[in-house]
């Protein structure tokens, strides 16, 4: 009998580690947040203009801390949004749905694009988790609700916020990456779709330009002329933005040939060939 | 009375404020604008504190977790104490043992990767450490990539004014932490480690001064090295200056051979070259295949007009690779 308990015991205990080891708040997240915005500043873009790095992390906490995670509405965020000082550069601006991968290499690689995560606010908050709990004025390390969970949840209000915040900075060319290999590329439940379309401003942005990537072994599911993207081009057409549509851009078939060197789409001409 | 008023209102309207100018300005600690620029170099990075603790605990929870839990704050004191209050032309790379000693952890078999004169390039290909580990992708290097520093004996004990330069000192602060940590790093090379030299330079692409050839080179512990893999990259538009087997890579060729390595050397490096030719996507270097652009073309996969090349990391056509006398059976 006293063993059977035990075990239940044993059971229970670990059951409850096993909640609780769902992600909380990223430990150290002040120094990571305030260190990311010096180092910012400082080092990556001093062009930036006047910013208060514990303004801004005050801001930031306002806007969730001592409340229930699953109740942190998107305009908790405005006061640490307009606290934050930059300019967008216009023609920059690269929208993306379900390419994660091959946007941050982008990125990463060529300066002729800037997403989110290379904007000021999203550099200090990328790849971090946080929330609080109702009346307490401390930070939970324990446990955050996943976003599917609540809609009002802390990091997801953040960066409906932030996808706002950007879309309505857009000036110029604005470019938007599709992965044409998957079903729905352009999909109802994206941010893409939900968010930053819709706060595109016709007075600032120029012309919008889509890229369609396949995966370098395929398939070709959907593209310029058929499947979602269609539908992505009737929103434009009727939000009044000019429009154009490129499967397959050179630049991005070359990156995805880093990984995969191989593959026959991948020759690399040697200087005395003629090709 | 009317005088007295006079001689009031002349000092209100005229000495007060150039006396007040007299008066140092210093609004914060880091500040000390009443410091002479005494040195050529940048002075030091303002928030230094700031920026490596928190550079340090983003690295240990997101960058790269498996290094373990970190003392961030004492990684930094460590790191301080080095060149805090000490003439800048007095530190030694041994003032910073404590600090490696904090920060050393393994890296990753076959992710070493060595250079001279390819910064940017490494950068882009190493990935944050998703490919390749090169120092900066280490935590002792990701702490201090991009920053000045270097301390005076008064007032808060650092300067933020200037810093010397390696040709007016070479015990400055940044030159020994540099010096040190590139050892550190090459002791920990295991598997196959990587080279990569610009092959448009015109001084020397192995540079037999330069930190690989001293401070790496040296260091590298030959037990645990399987082969050492040299990539000569040219600029896409940049001159074609030197290749493997000729002038200064034939010095490194007999060097490693004199020590006992086994060796390849590979002229553009295919996954290297893809990834300097996205900014140059048309350019005769790059893809052979021409893709349809312009707008709603249907997707047409890319048509290789080339003749086949055989796969990496075999010999390409026209291209020189050099393998070492001890090929493994």
């Amino acid at each position: 009998m006293a063993k059977t308990v035990i075990g239940v015991v044993a059971l229970l205990v670990l059951m409850i580690e096993g909640f609780q080891a769902d992600t909380g708040t990223t430990k150290n997240l002040q120094e990571i947040v305030i260190g990311r915005c010096y180092n910012y500043i400082r080092t990556i873009n001093p062009s930036i203009g006047r910013n208060d790095c514990n303004d801004i992390w005050l801001r930031f906490l306002d806007a969730f801390l001592g409340k229930d995670p699953c109740d942190v509405p998107v305009r908790d965020y405005d006061q640490l949004f307009s606290t934050v000082q930059q300019t967008i550069p216009c023609n920059k601006v690269l929208l993306w749905s379900k390419t994660r991968d091959i946007v941050q290499s982008y990125s990463a690689v060529t300066h002729r694009f800037m997403t989110l995560d290379d904007t000021f606010i999203g550099y200090l908050f990328n790849a971090l988790t946080w929330c609080g709990e109702k009346s307490k004025r401390e930070l939970d390390y324990n446990s955050c609700p996943d976003w599917s969970t609540c809609e009002n949840q802390p990091v997801a209000s953040f960066w409906k916020k932030a996808s706002e915040y950007f879309a309505e900075s857009a000036c110029g060319d604005v470019t938007v990456m599709l992965n044409g290999s998957i079903y729905n590329a352009f999909s109802n439940t994206s941010m893409l779709r939900s968010v930053e379309v819709q706060h595109l401003d016709p007075r600032k942005v120029n012309q919008v330009d889509i890229m369609v990537i396949n995966s370098l072994r395929g398939p070709i599911r959907e593209s310029c002329n058929s499947g979602s993207i269609v539908e992505l081009i009737q929103i434009l057409k009727h939000q009044g933005f000019r429009w154009t549509c490129t499967d397959n851009d050179k630049s991005l078939i070359i990156l995805q040939c880093v990984r995969d060197p191989n593959h026959p789409s991948c020759k690399i001409c040697n200087n005395s060939m003629r090709c | 009375m009317k005088a007295l008023f006079s001689v009031l209102l002349f000092w209100f309207l005229h000495v007060f404020p150039i006396l007040s100018l007299l008066i140092p300005v210093t609004q914060n600690a880091e500040a000390e604008t009443h410091m002479e620029k005494q040195w050529q170099g940048d002075g030091t990075t303002l928030s230094l504190e700031e920026i490596i603790i928190g550079r340090c605990y983003n690295y240990i929870r997101v960058v790269n977790p498996s290094v373990g839990e970190k003392n961030c704050s004492q990684i930094w004191e460590a790191f301080r104490d080095a060149f805090i209050f000490k003439d800048p032309c007095k530190v030694l790379p041994k003032d910073y043992e404590p600090f490696i000693r904090l920060t050393v952890h393994d890296v990753p078999l076959n992710k070493s990767l060595f250079w001279e004169n390819s910064q940017l390039l490494v950068g882009r290909y190493a990935d944050s450490t998703k490919r390749m580990m090169p120092l900066d992708g280490t935590l002792m290097g990701w702490l201090a990539q991009g920053l000045a520093w270097c301390g005076h004996p008064g007032g808060t004990g650092m300067n933020y004014k200037s810093c010397p330069t390696t040709d007016e000192c070479e015990h400055n602060p940044v030159e020994s932490f540099w010096r040190i940590a590139s050892e550190a790093y090459a002791k920990l090379a295991a598997g196959v480690i990587h080279v990569m030299l610009n092959g448009s330079v015109s001084d020397g692409a192995y540079p037999v001064n330069g930190f690989f050839a001293k401070f790496e080179l040296t260091n590298l512990i030959k037990d645990n090295i399987l082969n050492i893999q040299i990539w000569v990259m040219d600029e896409i538009e940049g001159p074609d200056n030197e290749s493997c087997g000729s002038k200064t890579i034939k010095l490194l060729e007999t060097t490693l051979q004199e020590d006992g390595f086994q060796y390849t050397c590979t002229d553009n490096y295919k996954p290297v070259r893809l990834l300097q030719c996205v900014d140059f996507p048309t350019h005769h270097d790059c893809l052979c295949a021409h893709t349809s652009t312009g707008a709603l073309h249907s997707f047409n996969l890319p048509m290789a007009a080339c003749s086949s090349e055989s796969p990496i990391p075999a010999t390409p056509l026209l291209q020189l690779t050099l393998v070492s006398s001890q090929l493994r059976g």
